[in-house]
This record gives structure tokens, C-alpha cells and sequence, in this order.
């Protein structure tokens, strides 16, 4: 009887001890509603027409499962914007905790299908299936990440069976590829877009007749063809026309060698004149080929006797020169955050934009603008025909092609597919029966907080980890609901009430609540907040969403 | 003389990165980088500030041991180093084993043999390992070995330290020192990241055997420029030594040919043998950069490679540092070993 109450004992003790640990390691904080701004609402923006601009004034949790975003001005990108990567839900605790010490960074903490089991830096990421997903469990037991930049050498891993996919097949491997009976190519969307920037506050750019003739000398179906991979499209609009709205307006000028010429002579330059064309030799999604395509572009314009000096800049100061507006013709590139029309232009030609092509177009600036925040679609479609023929008309920019890329992966891996924005869905891919799925991507990400990184690698391997109120469909461009079960937006569109999803843990063992969304975007808002802290803790997404919080917080270090 | 070389390095490299076209900032956040977002950056890391002043603060850094923090990871340089060069070191080393074993034997070859077949050929190879580039002879090596003799027991892997998903325990972890800090903890760090150390003091024999056969295409492709150089040294001065009165007076005496090379000629032949392979290390560094970049290696090559992209001069400086040391030191262990070698470097000294 003793020794059995001692046992009891001895057990009961060991039992609370064991809870306790186990607590204290999960960090799990009570459900506790929360509003913020605590009081009132955030401070909107006006621009300088008196209209209010796109953003966030209020974010609250009502109860666990109820999340309320106020705006500022109707967003209709905003289910777009909830899909983003740097927009995922971390929970609250693990938020304060990993801020705090830095961990965020390369030790994440996600709802999704996978998580981070090892990283060596440089040359793997390991991530393991997560057992206890809300939803279909992933296919495969673990799945690698190799970063590899050099096409051949990412060839080179899929032929000799170490690696199961690899992105970016270069096009002169393609043909390979596609006809090895062991491996299988998948096309991207053509979303890409390449485009000549012409500055209209440097000569000879400053005269419209000059910009025409350079419009019509180029021929960009002859580009695409030779240079871009199989699955491109000639551009005819800076954005394609798979994106909604992308091609409302006029179509882009044919080309017209005597017209060109008959210009530039107009212009006072009957025998042409020479210009630098400056760009930056780094294949993108955007540049498949930049020195053949630069090349091409020189042939194509000295036919109507513009003599072009190609000029070769490295990317950081390629920015540095368009950004400050320095460069008089250059070729540039954009792939999209998310898909909307107002991402492909907004950045190069909305209110505000750098001066990369001299001054702005205001036509162009204003239309945009309405756009933004305009839901009826045949208005919004007039709106973006307006900002397309004002550019068409400003010729400010000649738009090139839109540019495909194509994985690669061992025809015995079902479930493969390529997404468009180069997120791919791995949970649904089964490696052939290996349970090891092997992917090459080109770049390493710097950190695993994808609330502060920028690039498409990066978000790659965040969004296998962690999830959004909504996340974009498996292979396709539109959003859907994973975190949240619905958001519905108010008659004025100006409020969205989300439905959280219930029984999501995060990889941590802590439950997802309403509050959790609420932190994880004030994280990411208000640059006064003990969580505004990542690698370089700029956030250079957030404004994508809405301003900062608390902005002279913002130029001082975190 | 090596404090003034290291102080005119740092000093070189300061300059020449602040003098690279392009900033960090835009570096990094590319199209998306406003004004506010690198002034907030520029703040952050005290590139506002003139250079002179940088340079002085830096100066101030690096000599209590704080080679700044990585603009690009946000970890101490120094922190990177630990955990790149081991990496670096193991390949190096290896390549210049095999580079100076298999060159020196050549040599050898080459001029016991001379005008022979043996000799035409050393020299044919020489000529073409001096030739090939490196990054094109490791794709056809992982080519090759990797694709062509896939499925055969003697295909090796095309890339990479380790196979997918495979990341090694820690030393210390191992060990149970997990609790460990300190410069034991750092030491302990540092072997780790040495493959096949790690792999036999944490008693793995499978990844012993993994991470040789990764090292076996990026060591032979890396070695193969160095080896085919001391082969033709190699060659030449055991030629030069060999017609010495001597080593005449040592065949008369009736002493076999392999004693003669081997305890006679050869050590006298080896003195500028020694200084070629000395100098190899410069280019087994720089050859290292296209290897590890080839092969997936995350090496101090690499790091500095993409260092120089990202414009995150703090790493690309300090790296540059502790390089320049680590040649510094080489080459006055390639100094001191003249005096072994060479009894009359000793007396006249």
C-alpha cells in the first residue's frame, strides 16, 4: 500500500513535470481578442487628387475564428493580396519568441503540409512531411531543396537521377529533355514580361517622333521566336493577356520600316543617330537570353540606321541608373508579386514610380490609380484600356514578349505540374514511390521569414511550410481559400470579415486563432512593433498591402 | 613583411568594393528598392557614413576580431567563415594532395624516361590539364560519371557534399556536448563541417563513404590544373639535377637508377617543386570558386562569388582577410620548408 501511494506519487509528479515541459515548449498563448490600432483606427493616406490610397486601417480578431480587416480605400486585389507568400499566418507566441531572438529566421513555423527538419546552409533544405496537416497529407515523406545556378549543372542532377525536378530548364536543353523517356517537361505560364525603356527627359527620347520610330522598327514576334523559350508570347500589351484585364485597349504598333525611317527623319535625324542600349546580362523568367536579345534589338534598330552601343551593367547598378532615371534606353524586365493588372503596371508607371522613363505620364498615373481601388469590372476594364492607350500612346516603353520557363522532372513523378508564379505545390507530387522528392532550384533563399525576402526561390520553399488566409490554386493563378474558409467583403467593399479555419495546429503544436492573423500582420504593418523585426526588416512587400504604421520607425534600425 | 601585405589587402579590397558600381540595397532588393527602404538600409549598416570613417570603424573592428556581420545572411562573417572554409580547406587539400602526389610521380615518369612514350604523353596531359577550364572539365567529369556510367557501380554523384537529404550530426552533438560554447565549441564546429572528418569522429561510416564519393569529381577537377603545372616542373628540374657531376658520380659508384632519383636527385629537384605548389594554392582558391559553384559546394569560394553579386562588402572583405592570411602563412610555411629540403639554406642562414 505504501510503495503503491509513493508510486502514485512518483508518477503523478513525473506526469505534471512532463505537461509543464511540454507547454512551456510549445509557447502556445490563450485565444485573447485584439484590435489594432488598440484605439481608433490607423491614420489613412490621401493622395494628392484628395482620394483616399489602398491600405490597412484596422485589423481585429472578434472572436478565435473571426478576423476583420478595414481598409482605406476598396482593394480589388485584395483576395490576390491575402495569397502573397510574405502574407502568411505565424502563430502569435512563436512570432514574439523567434523576433525576439532571431530564430524567425532560419527556424520557421507554418501550418503547411511540410516542415523544416535541417538546412545546411548553402546546399540543402531538408523539409519533412507534417502528419498532423489539416488537410491532404503530402505525398511524399521528405522533400529536399538543392540550389543550383548553373542550368547544365541543374541538367546534370535530373539526368543522373540525384535530383527529381529541376526549374529553368535552359531552352537549349529543352529538346533533350523533352524527348528522354525517362524525364518530362512542364511549361509555365508565359507571365513575364520584357519590355525597351525609353527616358523621354534625355535626348534624342524626348521627342515622341524619335520613340515612334524605335516602336515601329522592332520586331518583337521575330525576338520571341528566336530567343525565348517554347511557350512565350509576343507582347502586344506590357501585360499578358492571361492576366484579367491585362490587354484592354489598343494592341501594340506593327512594325513599319518606312514609317520608322520617315520619322526619324521628321525628328531631324534622317541618318539615325547612336544611342547605348544598357541592360543586365542575368537570365530571368523576364530575359531568357540577354545578350542575343540585346543583340537582336541592335541589328533590328541600325535597319533604320540607329546605331546602338550595347552596354552591359551588373544588376546593382542597372537598379541604381534606371531607378535615378540616368539610363536613356534601356531593357528591363518584370515577373508579378501577384496577379493582377495593377502589379504589372503600377510599379513602372503609377503615381509615384521612379523616374525610369523620364517624366510620368499622368494619363497613365491617374487611370491607374482609379483602377486600384475600382471592383465593377467593365469599369475596371475601361480604366486599364485607358492606362494601356496611354502608354500606347506616350510610347514610353516597347513591350517585347512575355516569357515562358519550363521545369523539368522524372517522368515517373506524378502530381507534377508548373505553377505560374513558380510555386509549385509539392505536397501533391509522389516521387515515383521513393518518399524522397528532389527539388533544384537556382537560388538559396537568405532566410525562411518570407515576410522579408523577395525573391520567387524563397517563396518557393516558404509556402511548402507555411500558408495564407488564402493561398493560390495548385498550378493555376487564382486564389483560394486554405487558412480562412471564406473572406467576405462589405457592401462598400471597404471591410472583410474572414472565417478561420478550426483545428489548424502550427508545426509548433499551437492552435490558429484569429489573433494569430492579427499579430502576424501587425508584425509585418507597424514598424513601432517588438515583432517588425527580419533579415534586412524592410518588408518590401508590405507596402504591396497597405503604408506603414508608425513610418519614422521605419528609417531606424529595428 | 605579412602585416604591411594583410594591412595593403585590407585597405585594396576596402576600396575597390565601396568603388563597384551599385549598392547593396539595390542589390538586394533589386526593382523594389525605394528611397525610404535603402535610406533605412543605408542607416542600418553605416554605408551613409564617409568612407574614410567606415574604414576607420571597420579597422576598429577587425582588430578585436569582428569582421562585421553579412549584409546579405545578417550573421557574423566570422560565423560564416567557421562554417565555409572547412569546406574549402578539405577540397583544397585533397586537390593538392592528389595534384602533388600524382605530379610529382609523373614528373618523375616523364624524366627518367625521357623522349620515351611515357615522357610524350606526361606532357601532352600536362598540356591539356594547363588548358582545359576548369568549370568545363567538371561538367564533363559529372557528365560523364554521373549520366553516362549511371546504374554501374563505379558512377559517382554530379554535385553536391552530400546525397539529398542527408545533413550530418555535429561533432559536439554527437559527442553529447551539444550544451558546449567557446572556442572548443567553435573548433569542434569548425572540424565538423569537414566532411569526412565528421564522418569518422562521429563513427558514420555511411557518410564516410557518401561524402568521399562526392569529393572524388570536384578534387580531381580542381587538382588537375596544379598537378599537370608540377608534373612539367617536376619534369624539368629532375632533368637539370639529373645531368649534375654527382649524380654522375653516383651511377659510377654503381647505385641502381631508382636510387639514384629517389635519394640523390630528387630532393634537390624538389626545391622549386615546392615553391609551384606553394603558388598552386592561389590557384586552387580561385579554382575553387568555379568548382564549388559547379559542384554545389558551399565553400569560401562560392561565398565570396556571391558576395561580390550581392555587394555585401562586409563578408567579400572579411573573407578577403582571412585568405590573405591563410596565403601569407602558406607560403612562409613553403619558405620555411626550403631549409629542410635544403641543408645550404640552413648554413647560410
Amino acid at each position: 500500500m505504501r510503495t503503491n501511494l509513493v508510486a502514485t506519487a512518483l508518477i503523478t509528479a513525473l506526469l505534471a513535470a512532463g505537461c509543464a515541459s511540454a507547454s512551456s515548449s510549445v509557447n502556445t498563448l490563450p485565444f485573447e481578442a485584439k484590435s489594432y490600432p488598440a484605439e481608433g483606427v490607423a491614420a489613412c493616406v490621401k493622395a494628392d487628387d484628395g482620394t483616399l490610397q489602398q491600405g490597412l486601417s484596422k485589423i481585429e480578431s472578434i472572436d478565435e475564428s473571426t478576423v476583420v480587416f478595414t481598409l482605406c480605400a476598396p482593394d480589388p486585389a485584395f483576395l490576390q493580396k491575402l495569397s502573397f507568400v510574405p502574407f502568411t499566418i505565424d502563430d502569435s507566441g512563436y512570432l514574439q519568441s523567434a523576433t525576439a531572438d532571431g530564430s524567425i529566421l532560419d527556424q520557421p513555423n507554418g501550418t503547411g503540409p511540410f516542415k523544416l527538419t535541417g538546412w545546411a546552409k548553402e546546399e540543402q533544405i531538408v523539409l519533412g512531411r507534417n502528419d498532423k496537416y489539416w488537410g491532404e497529407k503530402a505525398k511524399a515523406e521528405t522533400l529536399t531543396f538543392l540550389f543550383q545556378g548553373d542550368s547544365a549543372a541543374r541538367l546534370l542532377l535530373l539526368q543522373s537521377g540525384a535530383a527529381d525536378g529541376i526549374d529553368n530548364v535552359a531552352e537549349s536543353d529543352y529538346t533533350s529533355v523533352s524527348q528522354d523517356p525517362d524525364l518530362k517537361t512542364y511549361s509555365r505560364a508565359a507571365l513575364g514580361s520584357l519590355f525597351i525603356g525609353l527616358n523621354t527627359s534625355l535626348a534624342p527620347f524626348d521627342d515622341l517622333r524619335v520613340r515612334k520610330a524605335i516602336a515601329l522598327a522592332i520586331d518583337s514576334q521575330r525576338i520571341v521566336d528566336n530567343f525565348f523559350p517554347t511557350g512565350s508570347e509576343k507582347a502586344d500589351y506590357f501585360t499578358p493577356c492571361s492576366v484579367k484585364y491585362g490587354c484592354e485597349g489598343e494592341p501594340w504598333y506593327q512594325k513599319d520600316l518606312v514609317a520608322a525611317k520617315q520619322l526619324l527623319a521628321d525628328a531631324g535625324y534622317p541618318n539615325g543617330f547612336e544611342v547605348t542600349l544598357s541592360y543586365r546580362d542575368t537570365v530571368r523568367l523576364s530575359n531568357p537570353a540577354p545578350n542575343e536579345i540585346a543583340a537582336d534589338v541592335q541589328a533590328q534598330l541600325a535597319e533604320v540606321g540607329v546605331k546602338v552601343k550595347l552596354e552591359v551593367l551588373e544588376s546593382a547598378t542597372f537598379y541604381a541608373e534606371t531607378g535615378a532615371g540616368r539610363l536613356p534606353m534601356f531593357i528591363s524586365g518584370w515577373v508579378p508579386d501577384f496577379l493582377d493588372t495593377s502589379n504589372y503596371l503600377n510599379l513602372y508607371f503609377g503615381k509615384g514610380a521612379a523616374p525610369r522613363f523620364g517624366e510620368p505620364v499622368p494619363a497613365v498615373g491617374e487611370a491607374l490609380a482609379q483602377a486600384s481601388v475600382t471592383y465593377d469590372s467593365p469599369e475596371r476594364a475601361a480604366m486599364f484600356a485607358q492606362a494601356n492607350n496611354a502608354l500606347r500612346d506616350a510610347i514610353i516603353m516597347v513591350p517585347l514578349g512575355h516569357g515562358a520557363s519550363n521545369l523539368g522532372f522524372k517522368s515517373d513523378v506524378t502530381g507534377a505540374h508548373a505553377s505560374p508564379i513558380a510555386d509549385e505545390n509539392f505536397a501533391v507530387m509522389d516521387p515515383g514511390g521513393r518518399g524522397k522528392l528532389v527539388f533544384v532550384g537556382s537560388v538559396e533563399p537568405a532566410s525562411l521569414f518570407c515576410a522579408d525576402e523577395g525573391d520567387n526561390d524563397a517563396f518557393r520553399v516558404c509556402s511548402q511550410i507555411s500558408e495564407g488566409l488564402y493561398g493560390i490554386k495548385t498550378g493555376g493563378t487564382e486564389p483560394e481559400p486554405v487558412l480562412a474558409t471564406g473572406c467576405t467583403p462589405s457592401k462598400d467593399k471597404l471591410t472583410w470579415t474572414c472565417t478561420i479555419r478550426k483545428d489548424v495546429m502550427f508545426h509548433n503544436g499551437a492552435s490558429l486563432d484569429a489573433t494569430d492573423v492579427v499579430d502576424s500582420f501587425v508584425a509585418r504593418w507597424d514598424c513601432a512593433s517588438p515583432m517588425h523585426k527580419g533579415r534586412t526588416s524592410v518588408f518590401q512587400y508590405w507596402p504591396f498591402f497597405s503604408g506603414f504604421l508608425n513610418p519614422e520607425s521605419c528609417t531606424q534600425p529595428s | 613583411m605579412s602585416l604591411p601585405v594583410i594591412f595593403g589587402i585590407l585597405v585594396a579590397v576596402f576600396v575597390i568594393t565601396r568603388l563597384l558600381p551599385g549598392d547593396p540595397c539595390r542589390a538586394l532588393l533589386g526593382e523594389k528598392a525605394t528611397e525610404v527602404a535603402c535610406a533605412a538600409f543605408n542607416s542600418r549598416y553605416g554605408f551613409d557614413q564617409p568612407i574614410p570613417i567606415q574604414f576607420l570603424k571597420y579597422l576598429q573592428q577587425v582588430l578585436t576580431g569582428d569582421l562585421g556581420d553579412s549584409i546579405r545572411f545578417g550573421v557574423p562573417v566570422t560565423q560564416l567563415i567557421v562554417d565555409r572554409l572547412p569546406t574549402t580547406i578539405e577540397l583544397t587539400a585533397i586537390s593538392l594532395t592528389i595534384a602533388t602526389f600524382f605530379g610529382i610521380k609523373l614528373g618523375v615518369r616523364a624524366a627518367t624516361k625521357r623522349n620515351s612514350r611515357t615522357d610524350v604523353s606526361t606532357m601532352i596531359f600536362a598540356n591539356l590539364g594547363v588548358s582545359i577550364p576548369v568549370f568545363v572539365l567538371g561538367l564533363l567529369l559529372a557528365y560523364f560519371f554521373a549520366v553516362v556510367l549511371k546504374g554501374t557501380p563505379i558512377a559517382l554523384p554530379p554535385a553536391n557534399r552530400y546525397t539529398a537529404g542527408v545533413i550530418p550530426t555535429e561533432i559536439a552533438v554527437a559527442w553529447g556536448l551539444a550544451g558546449l560554447q567557446g572556442p572548443l565549441r567553435g573548433l569542434l564546429d569548425f572540424i565538423s563541417n569537414m566532411a569526412i572528418p565528421n564522418a569518422i569522429l562521429t563513427l558514420n561510416p555511411g557518410n564516410l563513404v557518401d561524402a568521399v564519393k562526392h569529393l572524388i569529381l570536384p578534387s580531381v577537377a580542381l587538382a588537375t590544373i596544379p598537378m599537370a603545372v608540377i608534373a612539367r616542373i617536376t619534369r624539368s628540374s629532375l632533368l637539370d639535377v639529373l645531368g649534375s657531376d654527382y649524380i654522375r658520380t653516383a651511377r659510377a659508384k654503381g647505385l641502381s637508377e631508382r636510387e639514384v632519383v629517389s635519394k640523390h636527385a630528387l630532393r634537390n629537384a624538389l626545391l622549386p617543386v615546392a615553391t609551384v605548389v606553394g603558388l598552386s594554392l592561389g590557384g586552387l582558391l580561385s579554382g575553387a570558386v568555379l568548382t564549388e559553384t559547379i559542384f554545389g559546394f558551399a565553400g569560401i569560394g562560392r561565398t565570396i562569388s556571391d558576395a561580390i553579386t550581392a555587394r555585401d562588402y562586409v563578408v567579400v572583405q572579411g573573407v578577403t582577410v582571412i585568405v590573405s592570411v591563410g596565403y601569407v602563412v602558406v607560403n612562409l610555411i613553403v619558405d620555411i620548408s626550403y631549409a629542410y629540403l635544403d641543408p645550404r639554406v640552413r648554413i647560410n642562414s
